[in-house]
């Protein structure tokens, strides 16, 4: 053993990402996998249509075992143990040890909260929606109010404005992902907290003024984002179906859901495109040439990355958009065909998140349990696991790039076979739909390439100019 | 129905892919090496200078670090520190059990980057 082996080092590291590189021949036999089966796949709608009117449920009620299930009393006690969470997360965050690894707050909002339930909503179902805390709590308030009505002011008295849609949730959004990618302080505490604090006004002053379900299905990022993934998920409520058939519905998708939708794939592919040496150098070269800015430099250079992603998805997707629109013979608007197959691209953002988070979320989420003992960092032993060290032989390199592989190309089946069915109905015959088709694919298997071509990139941690002071931390 | 030998075939090809590429993970037996490597930490380093080593899971791993400042060498995941002063360089030894890619940093006042990567690939 090392001969100088001391306790962890707690000064930093929190979010980091151990993963492998996958090797050259696995990325190609997954470039490979992709564009056979897309071939195939396109092969097999040529001769079959699915039904696109009604896809195959089973309600899982039918059955006495999840009849029961169903019966026993576990919503409220998890809704509870939530706001529990989010009072701790709180309580750790302002009064507890400011050394990330040491205190409960960034790893459970950056690991067990933002990778977690997006994993939950996307391979089980909408978790978010049932253990919401901050919405929760407000039931808490409505029914006090309901009791009470002269006493405390009723919620919900504003009614949201249509033209403003869910374009609040995209600034948010984008905001959020601005602190989860750019943020210097983002593993911080107290920093994290505070803006857990403002976010906390923001929701309940929404809440009060438009009502909590307005609220949660126009103007809350969270609820939004979560949701889209949720309707990839093969549950929805108790019916099981089949997966990614919850992303055939787009009676209710707007304009700014669209360009939501987009910024959420795109943020996702900024994250892993941030660990790149592309990224590396392009931030090395940036940070030569704008000496302007001084200490701020590396949040400006990253700020402008940020933006210009989901800038780059919009553009290509209205062109996609645009070029199947012509070759569906015009008979769409090309704003309608982005309306519609918007959410066909879902299963391969889900794919590359699952793909990039999986061994980040087996290991470093093994923080989880000494922190569950000890939350504020003090010394505390509440569940015997203070002295647990994260085991990083769980994942093997192997199972790792497997999983990886095999997630992102079944995602690009998945989102070929949920765009052919959307063509399906919205065009008048099946050759008109197969034609409109080609562009889609090839935007698909473009946007997969470029899923497997990150994941086959070294991880390399941002180094430009100088030594980097202690507080620039740079979570995966 | 004509849709029957499509699927036979499409599993066949699904399944010939499949062991392609169990195949091109396959483990290559070796026996457990000894890897050794120097890292030098210098006052004017230049960004990207951060070394690639790579060993074989399971290899013993001993890490030279000679240094110009006093810092404190830290391996990533393993969790392994030393410090190191100029004229007295750090030496880390450890068994690359877990595999993955490792960043080695040193911690130096106020500041700490990667001199190095340490990729443990599977046997």
């Amino acid at each position: 053993m090392a001969s100088g082996w001391t306790a962890p080092a707690s000064a930093h590291g929190f979010g980091q990402r151990y993963d492998l590189p996958i090797p050259l021949g696995l990325w190609m036999t997954g470039a490979a996998a992709a564009v056979v089966l897309t071939f195939v796949f396109v092969a097999i709608f040529m001769r079959w249509s699915p039904s696109v009117e009604r896809h195959p449920r089973v309600d899982l009620l039918r059955w006495p075992a999840f009849r029961r299930l169903a019966r026993v009393p576990l919503g409220a006690p998890v809704q509870m143990l939530c706001v529990g969470l989010l009072a701790l997360t709180l309580v750790a965050g302002f009064f507890g040890d400011q050394t990330p690894t040491r205190n409960l707050a960034p790893t459970l909002i950056w690991i067990d909260w933002w990778v977690g339930v997006a994993y939950l909503s996307a391979l089980v179902g909408n978790v978010w929606s049932i253990v919401n805390p901050w919405s929760t709590v407000f039931a808490g308030y409505e029914r006090l109010q309901r009791a009470w009505p002269h006493r405390l002011p009723a919620p919900g008295r504003l009614r949201w404005p249509q033209r403003l849609a869910a374009w609040p949730a995209v600034i948010l959004f984008m905001t959020f992902a601005w602190i989860e990618l750019v943020f210097e302080g983002r593993a911080i505490p107290l920093q994290l907290v505070l803006l857990a604090t403002v976010y906390t006004v923001i929701v309940w002053c929404g809440m009060f003024a438009f009502g909590r379900t307005v609220w949660l299905r126009h103007g809350d990022p969270f609820a939004i984002a979560f949701g889209v993934f949720a309707r990839f998920a093969p549950l929805e409520g108790w019916r099981l179906r089949p997966v990614g058939a919850g992303l055939l519905r787009t009676e209710d998708v707007t304009p700014s859901l669209v360009v939501f939708v987009l910024v959420m794939l795109s943020t996702v592919t900024f994250d892993g495109f941030t660990a790149t040496p592309v990224w590396g150098r392009i931030e090395n070269a940036l940070y030569d040439a704008l000496p302007a800015f001084g200490n701020a430099r590396l949040s400006v250079i990253d700020t402008l990355g940020l933006v210009s992603f989901p800038l780059l998805f919009v553009l290509a997707y209205r062109g996609f958009a645009r070029i199947t629109a012509a070759c569906a013979g015009g008979a769409l608007a090309a704003s309608e065909v982005s309306r519609v197959f918007v959410l066909s691209l879902v299963p391969i953002a889900i794919a590359y998140h699952l793909a990039h988070y999986f061994t980040y979320l087996l290991i470093q989420g093994q923080l989880t349990i000494r922190l569950a003992s000890d939350p504020l960092g003090m010394g505390w032993n509440l569940f015997g696991t203070a002295r647990y060290r994260p085991d990083i032989d769980l994942v093997g390199a192997r199972f790792a790039w497997l999983t990886a592989v095999a997630a992102i190309v079944i995602g690009h089946v998945v989102a070929v076979c949920v765009a052919h069915m959307v063509a399906l109905r919205v065009f008048a015959n099946r050759t008109a739909a197969l034609r409109s088709q080609l562009p889609m694919l090839v935007l698909m298997v473009g946007y997969t390439l470029v899923s497997l071509w990150i994941i086959a990139q070294p991880i390399v941690e941002t180094n430009p100019g100088a030594y980097l002071p202690d507080s620039k931390e740079k979570p995966a | 129905m004509r849709r029957q030998p499509r699927a036979a075939r499409i599993a066949a090809l699904a399944g010939a892919a499949l062991v392609a590429a169990l195949q091109l993970c396959a483990p290559a037996p070796a026996q457990a090496a000894a890897a050794s490597f120097d890292l030098v930490v210098s006052a004017a380093q230049h960004p990207g200078d951060a070394q690639v080593m790579v060993v074989q899971q399971g290899d013993e791993v001993t890490l030279k670090v000679t240094t110009e400042l006093p810092v404190e060498v830290h391996v990533h995941g393993y969790e392994i520190e030393e410090a190191a002063a100029p004229g007295k360089p750090a030496s880390v030894h450890f068994r690359a059990h877990a595999t993955g890619r490792f960043p080695v940093e040193i911690h130096l006042k106020g500041g700490h980057r990667v001199i190095g990567y340490l990729e443990v690939h599977p046997r």
